[in-house]
């Protein structure tokens, strides 16, 4: 797995010249978990959405080998004419991932029965990420997109994602971003801080990173 | 080089992955989705037959205006109702252009195989049934002169198809423009009737200039052994067909940043 941002910016607003990234540099190490803390929400949002290709850079270049899957438990690429199984199979071609394997998982693992070959518009939301969850978690890639502590209000699923999360923190690479320090503290190892400006700051620990998003900002 | 074909084959993943998509996602709302998709064509012949029979006209060219009418209204759904369904994809794959990594390139080229694939199915079902039904002899003058035509309209569609869905991301009003130029298409186009025998050589050299004019007499030219078309220039289609690929692909370039947000 190889991950590398260089120089990269990524604009905001272009007539108020806001950016959401600006010059960053950052290399990901495997094994090595970043949180991300964020002077805006935008930028972190901005900075997942270019690990896993969804937004090209506005400048700058990004190298990168291995496959890198979507945040987490995003469902909003799920058709509504398409059956559970069928969105499933798609999002797993375009990460090229093996499709029936992983319908198998997903079907175990959130333990759905029937609700797989119904279409997608007759899901009601939480199960509608129940499915998105698994489908997310069971795919296997190098680094995983982790927004917020993914609770589903069905207490037996949300232990196992805890227990699924906790296992691939082993051997996968976390990025996470979210308010709860405790959380951040958990999955990642490091920690970077993009001000207001968008400027990019790493830091080896996660503490440190808190202590720079709590820090006052000077008004430019 | 390893990495080139490395990335090729991505490519030929997500497209094939979104061509399957789009094909269930396309027509897959109600139950005769497909039905209708494959028949729409047909009914606009039916139509336009029965009207021109009520009006006592005989066919141009040949015996059956049927046929006539069929060999004209292929190639024009395989452009124009190409370019005019493609002003849609954005929209309809807004979700999965913004939170997938997949491209606008990716899904325009996966929606011009699944609705060409639809489009020549349904042009199959229709000449094969004129045959069956005695409107056609079952000769042509060439098949590859027909296949290339139907290759020509394609990629003319595709390209019209490109600019139209890139402009139309730019300004939004463009869609309404592009449907007030596009209505007399069907008249320009020659396919109800022959051009140069309605129209004197003045509207002629006007009318020269619409690339679909020539596509419809070359495949009439291809497919009519008795009767050989005048107007047909090739290297005007091929100039216009890949200018018409190169611009669209140029505006899609440009406006893909906006698309994908």
């Amino acid at each position: 797995m190889r991950f590398e941002l260089i120089n990269v910016s990524k604009i905001h607003n272009r007539k108020q010249q806001t950016y959401n990234l600006r010059d960053a540099n950052i290399r990901i190490e495997e094994q090595n978990g970043v949180a991300i803390l964020p002077a805006h929400e935008r930028s972190a949002n901005a900075l997942l959405h270019l690990i896993s290709g969804i937004e090209l850079p506005t400048k700058g270049k990004i190298l990168r080998s291995g496959v890198f899957t979507g945040p987490i438990g995003d469902p909003s690429y799920f058709h509504r004419d398409l059956s559970g199984e069928e969105n499933i199979r798609f999002i797993c071609k375009i990460y090229g991932q093996n499709a029936n394997e992983i319908i198998k998982e997903v079907n175990e693992f959130a333990s759905l029965g029937k609700d797989l070959k119904k279409k997608a518009k007759s899901y009601a939301p939480p199960l509608r990420r129940k499915i998105a969850i698994a489908t997310s978690l069971l795919m296997k890639s190098d680094i995983y997109l982790l927004k917020g502590p993914l609770n589903h209000p069905q207490p037996n699923f949300n232990a196992k994602i805890q227990a699924r999360l906790a296992e691939l923190a082993k051997q996968a690479t976390f990025i996470v971003t979210a308010g709860d320090h405790n959380f951040l503290c958990k999955y990642a190892n490091s920690s970077v801080f993009i001000d207001a400006q968008g400027y990019l700051t790493y830091f080896s620990d996660v503490q440190s990173g808190i202590d720079a998003q709590k820090a006052p900002t000077k008004d430019i | 080089m390893n990495a080139f074909f490395k990335a090729v084959g991505v490519k030929a993943r997500v497209i094939h992955a979104l061509f399957i998509h789009s094909l269930l996602a396309e027509h897959g709302k109600t139950k005769i989705g497909y039905l209708t998709a494959v028949i729409k064509p047909l009914g606009q012949i039916i139509m336009l037959t029965t009207m021109f029979s009520i009006l006592g006209r005989g066919a141009p060219i040949g015996d059956s205006f049927v046929l006539f009418l069929a060999t004209g209204i292929i190639p024009y759904n395989l452009c124009i109702g190409l370019a005019n369904k493609m002003m849609q994809i954005n929209k309809s794959h807004r979700s999965i252009l913004s939170s997938t990594p997949v491209t606008p390139f990716d899904v325009s080229v996966a929606f011009l195989l699944s609705e060409t694939l639809i489009l020549l199915l349904s042009a199959a079902i229709i000449l094969l049934g004129l045959g069956n039904f005695g409107y056609w002899d079952h000769k042509i003058d060439s098949l590859l002169g027909i296949l290339l035509t139907v290759l020509a309209s394609v990629a003319l569609g595709y390209g019209i198809g490109l600019f139209n869905v890139s402009m139309a991301v730019i300004t939004p009003s463009y869609e309404k423009i592009w449907k007030i130029l596009s209505m007399p298409l069907f008249i320009m186009s020659g396919i109800i009737f022959t051009v140069d025998q309605r129209f004197p050589a003045e509207v002629l050299a006007i009318l020269k200039y619409n690339p679909l004019l020539h596509i419809t007499e070359a495949m009439r030219d291809n497919f009519y052994e008795s009767w050989e078309g005048t107007l047909f220039d090739i290297s005007y289609v091929l100039w216009f067909i890949i200018s018409a690929l190169l611009l669209g692909l140029l505006m899609q370039k440009i406006t893909q940043a906006r698309v994908r947000v």
